[in-house]
């Protein structure tokens, strides 16, 4: 009887686990871009995201670093209509794998066997390749549409974890 | 006959010393500020305005005064410095700051300090004023050159956020009172700060290229492009203006039309307008302010 008791807590501690991701989580992972059902947007950081709502804080990366205090944002998932997500770090991955790209010409080059010197390409590919690749992975982000579903919102949770 | 004489020349020194008393008096000189804030933040803006102030407070020294200040406090320590050294009065004062139209009233800066209708009912807040208003008359102009700093219309409702009125009328008849009585300039819509402020054109009128301007809710100024609005103190009535502009001296005054009496101007408008789109501004800064 003690243990069918005690896996009965589990389970329910678990389920309560599971309704929402945990508050703790102060620091946000993406940025977030969300269009409500009225048109308006909504630039700022996602800080957590329940059954039915998500948390965002009204600000930059900047300001959240500097500890500028905004009361969090609660959206509500039938005010919003889409949801676009911007991984930390996605400008800096662009840029890497825009110098990589830009090297290729070099290496392509070099197995066709031409003559042209390495460092006159690289001069210009690779800062090419760089500011393609930061451009490319600023405009970038997972689009989510949610249009005041539960549904699709619960999907985007899921995707989202 | 000699007594007579006496008689009428007594008279007439004594009424000529009484009348020179009053034309010294009126005659007292009145020196133009221009009052920005001093920020370490790189502001295209401000920079604009404050570097094209220091050029015009060169070329006309003792006639123009701009101040770059942290709070209103030491606005009115610098100013009554100059005021008493010179034995002068407020001629004209310019307020240079930004309008923040995500805080959904109309309001302008000094330094740190933000004045608006409600602010400026806080006599702490407001005793910078009280000091300077010793110099202030109801020949003193006072022009609040913040955007939507004299808006008078309704800020829409937004995203559950209630309309509310911007109250421009308020604070400009509230910073008149605070002034003894001067006459008070506010605009409706945007202040532009590009070349040429000071050149008595309407560079002052204008809007801005940013694509957030360029959203539905900023509509109601959009409307009002250009339009200014006077409380005078003197006679207490509040009225609008054409647009307002500033000469080479920092003297504040109304051009002969509005900025949208030019049928270009009209018409260019009309073409911005078609382009909004709801979602060019961030309703992020609403939920800024809320504590």
């Amino acid at each position: 009887m003690k243990k069918l008791q005690l896996l009965l807590l589990g389970a329910v501690f678990f389920n309560i686990g599971f309704a929402s991701i945990p508050s703790g989580k102060k620091k946000p992972s993406h940025k977030i871009v969300l269009k409500t059902v009225e048109g308006n947007s909504f630039r700022g950081l996602l800080l957590s995201v329940n059954d039915s709502s998500l948390v965002a804080y009204p600000g930059k990366w900047k300001e959240w670093r500097k500890g500028k205090k905004y009361r969090s944002v609660h959206f509500y998932y039938t005010r919003i209509e889409e949801v676009i997500l911007k991984e930390k770090g996605r400008i800096a991955k662009g840029m890497v794998i825009g110098g990589v790209a830009g090297l290729l010409p070099v290496v392509a080059s070099k197995t066709n066997g031409t003559s042209e010197p390495a460092g006159n390409i690289l001069l210009v590919t690779v800062p090419v390749g760089i500011i393609t690749g930061a451009v490319l992975a600023g405009k970038s982000g997972k689009r989510y549409w949610i249009n005041g579903n539960i549904e699709q919102f619960r999907n985007f949770i899921r995707r989202l974890w | 006959m000699k007594r007579f004489i006496l008689i009428i020349a007594i008279i007439y020194f004594e009424v000529s010393f009484l009348y020179a008393e009053d034309v010294t008096f009126n005659q007292k000189i009145r020196i133009n500020f221009f009052i920005s804030v001093r920020t370490k933040k790189l502001d295209p803006a401000i920079a604009s305005a404050q570097l094209q102030a220091r050029v015009t407070g060169m070329l006309n020294k003792g006639e123009m005064y701009c101040m770059f200040v942290e709070s209103a406090q030491e606005m009115a320590d610098r100013m009554t410095a100059v005021l008493k050294k010179r034995n002068a009065m407020i001629g004209n004062i310019w307020f240079d700051s930004h309008g923040h139209f995500s805080k959904r009233r109309a309001l302008f800066d000094v330094g740190k300090d933000e004045f608006n209708a409600e602010s400026i009912m806080d006599s702490v807040l407001t005793a910078p004023f009280r000091i300077i208003s010793a110099y202030s008359d109801t020949n003193t102009i006072v022009g609040i050159g913040s955007c939507y700093g004299g808006a008078t219309y309704t800020f829409p409702s937004v995203e559950g956020f209630p309309e509310q009125q911007m109250k421009g009328d308020v604070l400009m008849m509230r910073l008149s009172c605070l002034l003894n009585n001067a006459t008070v300039y506010g605009s409706e819509s945007f202040v532009m700060t590009g070349p040429g402020i000071f050149t008595a054109s309407y560079n002052l009128a204008g809007y801005p290229r940013r694509k957030k301007f360029k959203d539905p809710i900023y509509k109601p100024v959009w409307d009002n492009l250009g339009e200014w609005n006077c409380y005078n103190g003197k006679t207490k009535t509040f009225y609008s203006v054409t647009t307002v502009t500033l000469n080479h001296d920092g003297n504040i005054y109304c051009k002969p039309a509005d900025y949208l009496g030019f049928k270009k101007n009209k018409q260019k408008l009309q073409q911005k307008l078609l382009k909004f789109r709801r979602g060019n501004f961030n309703i992020a800064s609403f939920y800024q302010e809320e504590f």
